[in-house]
């Protein structure tokens, strides 16, 4: 282990070039991931908060397996039963994008389904109670009342959600998706520099996670101005 | 308003996966005008100077090496251009099983477990054309100055799994510890860093490292018998691709070619 650290692949503008890419690829990733699985973390989350046991509890059992089992299996896993053929789409090599990407998306949709079903309940009770007798539908209620409140506390979490996303999506390597590891992977089989390539790696993902993060604290801030009063 | 968001998403996915077209572990190669489509073979490109990935001459990305030059030979053969898929080694046998894509040619060696699930050709490089070494840092000459020397109780070895370097690593170093890695990359790195003392590899994917300046000494490794090469993997019961490889092999064996492409790409 040497102190001397050599960052020369910088000023090759092929390894920036590739490092770049790999950037812009993760969060495409990422940012897909995130809205699908939003979308998709609906059903889970509103079947766990229905008093119908034949909803609540395959919902359950779908969080709890997701969120009990490692990001690789479930990827190794989709890749395995998803047989989609080789077909390409902008060069990119659907046959391993696509897996991966349902895997991700899945993966997230069980983590946002918490998010907003933590954010649904944490809204008080009376707010149900005083929507309902003034003769709005329990629909009306959960759309006019308690979701826009729910989302105020949804969106700081779903931030969180955004940075793992970012960090999860570098298992995609193995499967051939070219996002920053994988990059990462073809610039360390061809230079000596692998300690400053970690480095410049996490500096990459800090460069996406660290705005983010502050960005969704400003949007927390923002939502929350109407509560100060 | 969700319709609205979701083709936002579907119109981002598109400019995103056009932006990033320039790189991705595709890489085709047009042998021919006048070949009609392709047919694809699967790697893992971290493996010099078998196959790994350089800047091209228009500044993008490219697999080279011997395993590359062998494919172009059997696309040639049939009338086709080359498609280079790059991923994980794991999951080379799985794609070439289920069809995704044609051939693998990875370093891969067979195996009665892997024969299991795929067929193989006959074996283009063999213990004569590639030697079996164990490589070791510079600085350590002295200390291991044999194979034996290193068969030691808190030795670390090094081996790619997978790879029948893990069986040469158990047979010769029985005491030693064996750090058994996917990738060969981070094994040297390893070594670099002292990490390990030793790691079995093939020939010249040693003295590739070595010509590129990396601080090894290799020991070759005597009494490999029964080393059975590598070979092509194709589909199990895909008799008629398996015989055009098998005799694109044995033409360039006959030529010479291989050990050609094994200098050139070594160097």
């Amino acid at each position: 282990m040497t102190l001397f650290l050599n960052f020369s692949f910088l000023n090759n503008p092929y390894s920036v070039s590739l490092l770049l890419q790999g950037l812009g690829m993760t969060l495409i990733l990422a940012l897909l991931a995130v809205c699908l699985g939003s979308i998709l973390a609906l059903i889970p989350a509103l079947m766990r908060l229905s008093p119908i046991k034949a909803l609540s509890i395959p919902a359950t059992a779908y969080v709890e397996i997701i969120r009990g089992t490692p990001m690789l299996v479930q990827v190794l896993l989709i890749y395995q039963l998803l047989n989609i053929p080789l077909f390409l789409i902008g060069g990119i090599d659907m046959g391993s994008f696509v897996p991966g990407l349902v895997a991700l998306v899945i993966n997230s949709s069980a983590y946002v389904s918490e998010i907003i079903r933590g954010g649904i309940l944490a809204v008080d009770r009376g707010q149900t109670e005083a929507s309902r007798s003034l003769g709005m539908t329990q629909r009306q209620t959960m759309q006019h009342i308690i979701l826009p409140q729910a989302i105020k506390n949804i969106f700081p979490a779903l931030g969180n959600e955004f940075v793992t996303i970012i960090k999860e999506t570098s298992i995609f390597m193995y499967l051939g998706v070219a996002e920053l590891m994988y990059q990462v992977g073809i610039l360390k089989a061809s230079s000596p520099a692998v300690t400053e390539l970690y480095i410049t790696a996490g500096i990459l993902y800090l460069i996406l996670t660290y705005p983010l993060s502050k960005l969704m604290n400003f949007i927390e801030r923002r939502l929350r101005h109407a509560d100060a009063k | 308003m969700k319709k609205l968001l979701l083709s936002l998403f579907v119109l981002g996915l598109i400019l995103g996966l056009a932006g990033c077209g320039s790189s991705s572990n595709v890489f085709d190669f047009i042998l021919d005008e006048s070949y009609d489509g392709f047919v694809t073979m699967a790697t893992s490109a971290d493996y010099a100077p078998y196959e790994w990935i350089v800047e091209g001459t228009d500044g993008k990305s490219t697999v080279v090496g011997v395993d590359i030059e062998i494919a172009k030979a059997i696309a040639h053969a049939l009338n086709k251009n080359l498609r280079v898929i790059h991923k994980g080694f794991d999951f080379l046998i799985e794609d070439v099983r289920s069809g995704k894509v044609d051939f693998i040619i990875a370093g891969l060696t067979p195996t009665p477990s892997r024969a299991e699930i795929i067929d193989f050709s006959q074996s283009y490089y063999t213990e004569e054309s590639v030697t079996q070494v164990v490589l070791i840092h510079q600085d350590n000459v002295n200390l291991y100055p044999t194979v034996e020397s290193l068969n030691q109780a808190g030795k670390r070895i090094g081996a790619q799994t997978g790879s029948i370097q893990v069986e040469f690593a158990q047979l010769f170093t029985p005491l030693a510890t064996h750090k058994v890695v996917a990738d060969i990359n981070e094994l040297m790195n390893n070594l670099t860093n002292k990490q390990i003392e030793a790691l079995f590899t093939e020939g010249p994917v040693a003295q590739t490292r070595i010509n590129a300046g990396a601080p090894f000494v290799q020991l070759v490794l005597d009494g490999v018998d029964h080393y059975q090469g590598n070979a092509v993997g194709v589909k199990k019961g895909n008799t008629a691709l398996l015989n055009t490889i098998n005799s694109v092999i044995d033409d360039l064996i006959a030529s010479g070619k291989i050990a050609e492409w094994l200098e050139l790409y070594s160097a």
